[in-house]
């Protein structure tokens, strides 16, 4: 056992090293290959007419792309991957909304790229604000008169979506003791709600809600997310508003109320302008300096990822913890005589390993914890230490299936109660079987907590979605977190591996 | 006075009667060997004893005490079981396997248990591997630490439940010669083992079981050279036997002569004997017997007390003695010539020929 463990180890070694060396060769490669393509410049939306058009899954790209282009349209789960295929010449536009778009295009690491728009009478997307208030809506939307028509709005607009990321976000203090207004954003709609220099919100619906709160005397409180977690939040009346850049649909106003719109905003296509490449670009550790510098310098960047990743190393270890504990008590009514402890122990263990991790997190946040006011790495926490218990419970019940009964026998025979001979002979053993799998099965804990984005806590994964959406590099922050993960894994198996030779000693086979 | 008594002792799996109706009395210093053939409950009349298959009826007595479920494991520190297979702790060292139970049971301090511990390795000869662990060790190595184990709880009886029977032939007389040491020094034993010599040997007192109870009780010397009753008598005089049963004249001949030859090889029967048992078998069961009636059964036995090998070969029919009839013909002849008798007898309307060497 202690070879094969060992041969296991080195096994682990090389693979992270194969692994690393790989991902990092990749961008290298591919961006050598952009080199080569030169499309041009297009002017006009007609001259994409009938091309091959990308669109974000469960946008209305698809259609603008059929209804203005009569396209052949290409599906994308987000907006990095249909750009690097633009750059690719896989396709040959990508369909987003004009604000974004424009971000995009004006990033320094996106000078290639160039913006078409398509004209308003194929498509013109209202941006609103969600609630479920129809009291609040209704002074949102009154507030929403008075600036239009004092001229700040339009200044407003001006500043946010005529200049570049960098605009400063205007100081407004919240004086007011009307109550608090619970906010969720999702701080990766750039030029709407995003993370400006030391992960502070900044962006045109930030200034637009921090402006209504002010102008009603309410202090604010956000809470960041994914865009596919603003609508249950609002449903769950965990949140009273609810923006980014969200368009009001039929679809959307079923569940929720908008305001009116904050912001018309058109359709666009980002294209490859032309090929933007200096020789001192095209070595890797240039590639590297300069993904460095964006991405964890530029505004304290790395805080994000340091603050992720303490999230998960914290969010793992508890649940690991707790996890273990519960893992007692299940082995416990498992290993028992009695039928029924088994079946409903075992039916627990079913459960749990037949739900994904995902939907488990779900039920947790909006079901079971939902009249509940703990704090979502809580919810995480239990989520999790749910998972581990029937995971843990499972291993240590078969590890103590392999302990010889002649040696239970022997120490019953030697005086040692049930119990006695249990923690004496059985426990020892089945630990020092189990603990391969359960230092494993650490390490899938790690890797599994990546979904708890899903639930607005920003982990180490999520870190490097908010960086990628703020910087638009599509390789950097997921090589790094990858990195990251993997750095954990091969620490926390390390670390086992001590525990497991202290134990390790003497056993058979 | 009696260390164990047991009273009408019983033991049942549903309908099953594995044994009922057991009374004895072991007195302290006593050495019991339990004999018997397999499955009639040797093992667990010992696993009774000490309540890891507590009995269905009936009463153990332990020094004058009932043993019940609420004393068993009080009772159990002074009365230690050797297993088959050793059962020793494969996560603790020898050390650990002996000071565990005198440490956690007996409160004992850790150095006052590892002196005595030494003190038992030396006896047992174990000393030098003290830090050996289970696996490192040889069957014989094992099945020594585990009696030290017991010693190691200052048990006042020791169960030794077949403690040579896993082990390799090489390796039965390092742990018997343990077991005989012990036996000397006065500790109250009950060893129930296939080792006839050797329960004959130590024993003061010899348990034969079958039919369900403890059928025939008495000193070695009784049980082994004047056993009383049937069972017993078969067992001890006839403990090795090969029968086999011919149905027609197309039967697999070389199939029986193969086992004949097998049944010689397992009981390292002399060379010259096994030739002279194996002719006897084909002349007399193939060439005669087998060719005249088809139907008829052959017994091959080796009675270790009497020291003598017969081959007895029973055909149904008339009352008739075939070696007579045929006469003076070759297969006559060779049989006649390799047995030292031979004999015919015919009972119950069966026909008997019984040559013995």
């Amino acid at each position: 056992m202690c070879a094969e463990n060992r041969y296991n180890f080195y096994l682990i070694k090389a693979a992270i090293f194969l692994a690393v060396l790989s991902w990092l060769v990749i961008p290298v490669y591919a961006s050598d290959n952009v080199s080569d393509n030169d499309s041009g410049s297009q002017t006009s939306y007609k001259s994409l007419y009938g091309k091959k058009i990308g669109v974000l899954i469960g946008s209305s790209g698809d259609d603008i792309a059929i209804s203005a282009l009569n396209a052949e349209v290409f599906y994308y789960l987000d907006i990095l991957s249909g750009i690097e295929d633009v750059r690719k010449g896989r396709i040959d536009g990508f369909i987003e909304d004009l604000s974004v778009a424009r971000v995009i295009a004006d990033d320094v690491a996106n000078r290639d790229l160039g913006v078409v728009v398509i004209p308003a009478e194929f498509f013109k997307a209202p941006i609103g604000v969600m609630s479920l208030n129809q009291g609040i809506v209704d002074r949102f939307n009154a507030f929403l008169e008075i600036i239009k028509y004092d001229g700040i709005l339009l200044d407003m607009q001006k500043r946010w979506f005529d200049n570049d990321l960098d605009t400063p976000m205007p100081d407004i203090v919240l004086t007011g003791d009307n109550g608090t207004l619970r906010v969720a954003i999702c701080a990766m709609s750039m030029p709407f709600v995003y993370l400006g220099a030391n992960s502070s919100f900044k962006g045109y619906s930030m200034e637009l809600v921090l402006r209504f709160a002010a102008h009603f005397g309410l202090k604010v409180e956000f809470i960041d997310m994914d865009f596919s977690g603003l609508i249950p939040y609002i449903v769950s009346g965990k949140a009273d508003l609810a923006v980014a850049n969200i368009s009001i649909t039929e679809e959307r106003k079923k569940s929720v109320i908008f305001t009116e719109p904050i912001f018309d905003d058109l359709a666009a296509v980002i294209v490859l302008k032309k090929v933007v490449r200096t020789a001192e670009n095209d070595t890797f550790f240039n590639w590297l300096k300069e993904a460095v510098k964006r991405n964890l310098i530029t505004d304290n960047r790395w805080q994000i990822i340091v603050k992720g990743l303490f999230v998960t190393i914290f969010i793992a270890v508890s649940s690991l913890f707790f996890g273990t504990i519960f893992a007692g008590l299940i082995c416990c009514l498992l290993t028992r005589k009695n039928r029924y402890a088994r079946r409903v122990a075992g039916l627990y263990c079913s459960l749990i390993y037949g739900t994904p991790a995902v939907v488990l997190l779900m039920i947790s946040y909006y079901i079971i914890f939902d009249k509940i006011s703990i704090s979502n790495i809580a919810v995480a926490i239990a989520a999790f230490t749910m998972v581990e218990a029937s995971t843990v419970a499972q291993n240590l019940r078969s590890a103590i299936e392999t302990v010889d009964p002649v040696e239970i026998e022997a120490a019953r025979s030697m005086g040692f109660t049930s119990i006695g001979a249990f923690l004496a002979v059985t426990l020892p053993q089945a630990v020092r079987k189990a603990l391969p799998s359960y230092a494993f099965g650490f390490v899938e804990l790690v890797k599994a907590t990546a979904i708890v984005g899903f639930i607005a806590i920003n982990d180490l994964t999520r870190a490097s979605d908010i960086i990628r959406s703020r910087t638009y590099d599509a390789y950097f922050p997921i090589l790094l977190v990858t990195l990251i993960y993997l750095i954990i894994m091969v620490i926390s198996v390390w670390i086992f591996k001590i525990i497991a030779g202290k134990l390790n000693r003497g056993r058979a086979k | 006075m009696n260390v164990i008594s047991l009273k009408n002792l019983e033991k049942r799996f549903e309908d099953h009667i594995i044994f009922k109706g057991v009374n004895a009395d072991i007195e302290r210093g006593e050495v019991v060997s339990i004999i018997g053939p397999s499955g009639t409950g040797k093992s667990t009349l010992l696993r009774a004893v000490n309540f890891l298959d507590p009995a269905t009826g009936g009463e153990v007595f332990f020094k004058g005490v009932k043993v019940d479920k609420q004393n068993i494991d009080i009772t159990r520190r002074k009365m230690g079981m050797v297993f088959q297979n050793f059962g020793l702790f494969s996560h603790l060292d020898v050390m650990g396997n002996l000071t565990v139970g005198p440490i956690k049971l007996l409160k004992k301090s850790a150095s006052e248990a590892e002196a005595a511990a030494l003190q038992l390795l030396k006896l047992v000869g174990m000393a030098e591997r003290a830090h050996h662990f289970p696996y490192q060790l040889s069957g014989g190595q094992r099945q020594r630490v585990a009696i030290a184990r017991c010693l190691a709880m200052q048990s006042e009886v020791i169960l030794f439940d077949e403690p040579t029977s896993s082990l390799d032939p090489t390796m039965l007389a390092e742990v018997m010669a343990v077991i005989r040491n012990l036996a000397k020094s006065g500790m109250t034993m009950l060893v129930v083992t296939h080792e006839m010599e050797f329960a004959r040997e130590i024993a003061n007192r010899v348990f034969y079981m079958d039919e369900q109870s403890l059928y025939e009780e008495g000193s070695p010397e009784d049980i082994f050279n004047n056993p009383k009753k049937p069972k017993t008598q078969e067992f001890i005089l006839k403990i090795r036997s090969f029968s086999y049963e011919i149905k027609n004249r197309d039967f697999d001949f070389a199939e029986m002569l193969g086992g004949v030859e097998n049944f010689c090889f397992r009981h390292a029967v002399d060379k010259k004997i096994a030739g002279r048992l194996q002719l006897i078998a084909e002349e007399l069961v193939v060439n005669i017997i087998a060719q005249h009636y088809g139907e008829c059964s052959l017994k091959v036995s080796f009675s270790s007390k009497l020291g003598n090998y017969t081959l007895t070969v029973g055909y149904k029919g008339a009352n008739s003695n075939i070696l007579e009839i045929i006469g003076d013909d070759l297969p006559v002849i060779l049989v006649k010539k390799s047995a030292k008798t031979v004999k015919h007898e015919y009972i119950d309307e069966v026909n008997i020929i019984t040559a013995t060497l």
